[in-house]
């Protein structure tokens, strides 16, 4: 095997990211990573690009154990990324962020000219103008910045290729000329490790895939097993997976209480409309990126539409965050650690901060009010432990959770906007964590949950919206509401 | 394909400063004509110490992730307090040794604060900020009062014996040591590291080494600038470095160099530190007092900084 | 102002016990070593030193707290100081004089506030730049005169063996008391010192809670600016002259007090009450090395490897692998 995993598992924290890995990448074969989101394959990139050890286990090349150190120790065995994100450098020419970081600290691996000549012709040969080079990275287009992220790669000597949803950008043109190129360069016995969720165009290129699920790898298919049917029956594996129970049946809900009218999310996206009914909870799905993130965003006030409006039923307009919170809707943000908690302070700082100035008078408070009002909050939520003066970063990832959405009801809103409230929280709470939003709901409160897990969805929501292409694709409801009509939306494809 | 690429290609980020020069140049001569006929040289020499350390706070700013270095104000101070109250009373004072002992000091200096920095992870403005106050009481702990007993050959830095002043030859060795430093792969991975570091880092760059080494190149640079001040003071003045810090850090902002890391050269820095000496020489012409010269130093790094932040920003929007 | 939200690291427990307790074991060290302290006189000095310190670095503390440095208040105390003995000797009113230094530290406040939070530049060159221009504009309008008298009442604020009506405290000592009492008040039960933490420790999530972090930077400047101007107007009654360089040693006593109180250079973790241990400190510790004959520079040279160490323990930051 070129480059291989067994048994490996990787933790952040509490977190478990990856709990079991297998994966062998095969010389001369373009093998595929899929799995929903939070499967762990963002996990198994960055273990074998060298930016994280594994905790348990090790990555092996050419069967051998090694402890990849850096990026760079990553690349000398032959082992190159291109990540999702387009990591470039703004202040040097596209030429230079093709070389940067194959020299050593100041001896040049080749001279510039042969350095123009193989950039020149990695571009040509993905379809784009060499003449690009001399530009630096402000002045290109994302696809123009994909491009060279992946001319970047091309020109190292790679032995395993590692797209990790590199082509999401790429126009149709480009990605068949990128293809033929990988298929062309497999044959010398040099790998590609895929990761993309694009089903049909994976099946253009692979040999074999490897489907994660949960941080655990089900099995590896041929490409002829590879149907997307069978991909998404592994990647979904309900019959394993300790689902949460519904609360109860869906409800249909009440009057509307929000409206989206023509909205386009993205310059060129499809607009769509979508309207909130007063005491429902609408689950928003969706891969990452394909308009879910910014949906929650647009009705939270965070984001302008590129075009139409987002109103209340009264028809009041929602311009901005402060104009939504005006109009009843309050935000829980998703990154708990870079949006929401305050790392440095008390439960009780962290889940009033919103409510203080109604709280105060002339600017000052009463610490009994407010604890008073606090103490409501974390019983009504079952915070553990139940200690307002407990430091928050001493909380699981579920209290802490628990403790923002309190900041947020504690200034109660008509609507609550959840954003991946869930992530890396344990069963049990998850489940009291519906029974929650279900008491809201019944109180007449508004919810809309976007969460990247669809179990979580079907478990706690009335209707799904799912995203795909920075649209709401489809809204399921009643008996459509199922994890494959909602897993092939997702993937784009039509429901079987 | 020639046109898109002079269309979307930008000005070199040196341009403005360069151009201000040659203003105040003018401006300067209108004034006071001998400034042309050689009463430059004179100027440039007092100038030296700041375009020296203008230089060699560069690198550091180049690096990135908030790179800026406070010390080498009080760290070519306090060289220059050991060469001229240390070294040359022991009768140390051939000029190798004392040159080889600033540029050594220098650098000892520049790897304290990389260390502190790219391998502690201290930020860097309050890992300079402690060593400035190191450096700084140092020197005043070695040398209370000023002194001023230099070898002979010192007074070479301060002389004229060609077309140039011959610290000029100083200013372009210094340029020529980093000029070849730009022709190695370090300049590239500088420029990465300070642009984006993730993004150099992800491709392979070694951002703690380049980081490094970039504060041990502001260390020997300023190791020069410590023995240029030796000179130009005639001895050693331990109150006198200190001073050089704020206009070191107006003279990269000045000079172009974006604070944030990435864009920028030796030359901008340079040029910015001339522009600011240059703007202190016309009002000292003009008998401006002294006192304006703080305020001006002042108003000129918040102009700068701004001109910057709003640069950065218009980049950023693109 | 920080924007990336580092996972920090607690201080240490026995740390944050220590501070408190560390300026009643430094006085009696400092009562074995000069037994001459223990006095009215040798405790009045000591405080009066420490309220001088105390009063200026609330704004360093606050500027701390919000991940911002202020390096513009040795700058603002040289401006207070001059204009007042200027003032006051050209025959302006006491009162008059004080309402002219306020209205300059407000507008320099504003100014480094409102700079550092609109371009997004770093608080440490904005402060810088805006301390140079305060320095510069006073002497210019000053023409650098030193001379000039003081108010009587402003010798005996900071007189030792000064009183207050029945007390035997000089003024000084008392507006300390007074003003860290309102400091304190503020930080804990007003919205806006909730606000402070919340900037410090999480600036979006703060904007997110619809904290506005732009009027609690230029804020905090205001405060910073005033605080470091009472200090300026008090140090004229014990230097009896002006100038415009008095509050130069102010510019890294502040930071040390705050950063040896335990306040985290890193924004969000810390309190004025360990700033008031740290300038309790930081004056005992100084007064010490002067008793024992070590100089003003080596005292400089051991407080910048004391910031060091303490940042080293608990200021770092995270490595790039961590923020891919």
């Amino acid at each position: 095997m070129l480059v291989s995993l067994s048994g490996v598992q990787h933790r952040y924290g509490a977190t478990v990211a990856l709990a079991d890995c297998r994966l062998e990448v095969a010389p001369g074969e373009v093998h595929a990573l899929v799995g929903e989101n939070g499967s762990g394959k963002s996990t198994v990139v960055k273990l074998l690009s060298g930016i994280m050890r594994p905790t348990v286990g090790s990555v092996h090349v050419d069967g051998d154990a090694v402890a990849l150190r850096s990026p760079a120790h990553a690349q000398r065995l032959g082992i190159v990324t291109v990540f999702q994100e387009t990591l470039v450098a703004d202040e040097l020419t596209a030429l230079d962020n093709v070389f940067a970081g194959t020299d050593g600290l100041f001896r040049r691996r080749r001279g510039a000219a042969a350095e123009r000549t193989a950039a020149a012709d990695a571009l040509s040969r993905l379809g784009a103008d060499p003449g690009l080079l001399s530009l630096t990275p402000d002045h290109l287009s994302l696809a123009e910045r994909q491009v060279l992220t992946l001319a970047r790669a091309l020109v190292r000597p790679w032995r395993l290729l590692i797209l990790d949803e590199a082509t999401s950008a790429l126009d149709l043109a480009t990605r068949d000329r990128l293809f033929a190129l990988l298929k062309e360069q497999t044959t010398d016995g040099r790998s590609v490790l895929f990761v993309s969720h694009r089903m049909d165009e994976m099946r253009l290129i692979i040999d074999r895939a490897t489907v994660q699920r949960s941080g655990v790898t089900v099995g590896t298919v041929t490409s002829d097993e590879a149907t997307p049917a069978t991909l998404l029956a592994m990647m979904s594996g309900r019959s394993e997976q300790a689902a949460p129970a519904r609360s109860g049946p869906p409800r249909t809900g009440g009057d509307p209480f929000l409206r989206l009218r023509d909205v386009a999310l993205e310059p060129g996206a499809e607009p769509f409309d979508l309207t909130l009914r007063r005491g429902e909870i609408l689950g928003v799905a969706g891969l990452d990126g394909q308009g879910g993130s910014a949906l929650v965003e647009t009705v939270a006030g965070l984001r302008r539409p590129r075009a139409g409006r987002v109103e209340t039923a009264d028809g009041v307009a929602i311009t901005g965050h402060r104009s939504a919170f005006a109009a009843g809707v309050a935000y829980v943000p998703g990154k708990r650690q870079d949006e929401g908690l305050f790392p440095t302070l008390d439960v009780a700082d962290n889940l009033a901060m919103a409510i203080l100035p109604r709280l105060a008078r002339r600017g000052f408070f009463r610490r009994s009010r407010v604890l008073a009002t606090v103490r409501d909050q974390m019983e009504g939520l079952g915070v553990h432990p139940a200690d307002p003066r407990y430091p928050i970063t001493g909380l699981s990832g579920g209290n802490a959770q628990k403790v923002l959405v309190g900041r947020w009801l504690a200034t109660e809103p008509d609507l609550l906007v959840l954003n991946d409230p869930l992530r890396g929280v344990d069963l049990g709470t998850k489940v009291e964590f519906y029974a929650l939003l279900r008491r809201l709901t019944d109180d007449g409160t508004t919810v809309l949950m976007l969460s990247t897990e669809l179990e979580e969805l079907l478990a706690a929501c009335d209707r799904i919206a799912v995203c795909a292409d920075h649209r709401v694709a489809t809204v399921l409801d009643g008996s459509a509401m199922t994890h494959d009509a909602a897993l092939a939306a997702m993937f784009g494809q039509e429901v079987s | 394909m020639t046109t898109l690429t002079a269309t979307r290609r930008s000005v070199p980020y040196f341009v403005p400063a360069v151009l201000a020069v040659v203003l105040m140049i003018v401006i300067t001569a209108l004034k006071a004509p001998q400034f042309l006929d050689g009463g430059w040289k004179l100027v440039f020499v007092y100038a030296s110490p700041l375009i020296l350390l203008g230089m060699a706070q560069a690198p550091v700013v180049l690096s990135g992730g908030g790179g800026m270095d406070l010390s080498v104000g009080p760290a070519a101070g306090l060289i220059s307090v050991i060469l001229a109250a240390v070294l040359i009373p022991a009768q140390l004072s051939v000029w190798w040794l004392i040159v080889l002992a600033a540029l050594l000091l220098g650098a000892a200096g520049g790897a304290i604060n990389g260390a502190l920095v790219a391998f502690v992870r201290i930020p860097p403005i309050i890992a300079t900020l402690a060593t400035y106050l190191v450096f700084a009481g140092l020197a005043t702990q070695i040398l209370a009062a000023p002194t001023g007993f230099l070898p002979r050959w010192m007074r070479w830095f301060t002389g004229t014996d060609g077309p140039l002043p011959n610290v000029a030859y100083v200013v372009l060795g210094v340029g020529l040591v980093w000029w070849a430093l730009t022709r190695t792969a370090y300049w590239r991975n500088l420029r990465a590291v300070g642009s984006n570091d993730r993004a150099a880092y992800a491709s392979g760059v070694p951002v703690t080494a380049v980081r490094f080494l970039a504060y041990l190149v502001t260390g020997v640079f300023t190791g020069v600038a410590g023995l240029v001040l030796t000179a130009v003071l005639g001895g050693a003045d331990s109150t006198v470095g200190p001073t050089y810090t704020l206009q070191a850090i107006a003279a990269v902002a000045l000079g172009g160099i974006s604070l944030a890391g990435g864009r920028g050269g030796l030359l901008g820095a340079a040029a910015g530190a001339v522009l600011l000496f240059l703007i202190q020489n016309y009002l000292t012409l003009t008998q401006a007092s002294s006192f304006v010269l703080q305020m001006v130093y002042g108003v000129v790094l918040i102009l700068a900084i701004v001109a910057n932040g709003l640069w950065d920003r218009r980049r950023k929007a693109r | 102002m920080s924007t990336i939200a580092a996972p920090r690291i607690a201080l240490p427990q026995l740390l944050v016990r220590l501070v408190y307790v560390a300026p009643v074991a430094l006085f009696v060290v400092l009562v074995a070593v000069l037994p001459e302290v223990l006095s009215r006189t040798g405790v009045m000095s000591l405080l009066v030193l420490a309220a001088l310190l105390g009063i200026a670095a609330v704004g360093q503390t606050w500027a701390i707290l919000i991940g911002g440095i202020d390096l513009s208040i040795p700058a603002t105390i040289g401006m207070a100081n001059v204009l007042l003995t200027t003032l006051y000797s050209q025959g302006w009113g006491f009162p008059a004089a004080l309402a002219t230094i306020a209205a300059v530290a407000v507008a320099t406040g504003v100014v480094n506030g409102a700079l550092a939070s609109s371009l997004g530049l770093h608080p440490l060159v904005v402060t810088l730049g805006v301390g140079s221009v305060v320095t510069g504009a006073v002497l210019v309008a000053t023409g650098g005169n030193t001379g000039g008298s003081v108010p009587a009442a402003l010798t005996g604020a900071v007189s030792p063996v000064g009183t207050v009506g029945p007390l035997p405290v000089p003024f000084a000592v008392l507006a300390w008391v007074a003003v860290a009492a309102l400091v304190l008040w503020v930080e804990r039960r007003a919205v806006f010192g909730r606000h402070l933490y919340a900037v410090g420790a999480n600036t979006r999530a703060a904007r997110l809670a619809f904290v506005r972090p732009a009027r609690v930077q230029i804020t905090v400047y205001v405060v910073s600016a005033l605080c470091a101007a009472a200090t300026g107007v008090l140090l004229a009654g014990s230097s009896g002259g002006a100038s415009v360089g008095i509050g130069s040693t102010y510019l890294f006593s502040t930071i040390t007090a705050v950063v040896v109180g335990g306040t985290s250079l890193l924004g969000g973790a810390g309190s004025y009450a360990r700033t008031i241990a740290g300038v309790l400190v930081t004056t005992e510790f100084t007064t010490l090395l002067i008793g024992v004959g070590i100089g003003a520079t080596m005292q400089q040279v051991l407080l910048g490897l004391a910031i060091l160490v303490l940042i080293t323990v608990y200021g770092r930051d995270r490595h790039v692998a961590q923020r891919l």
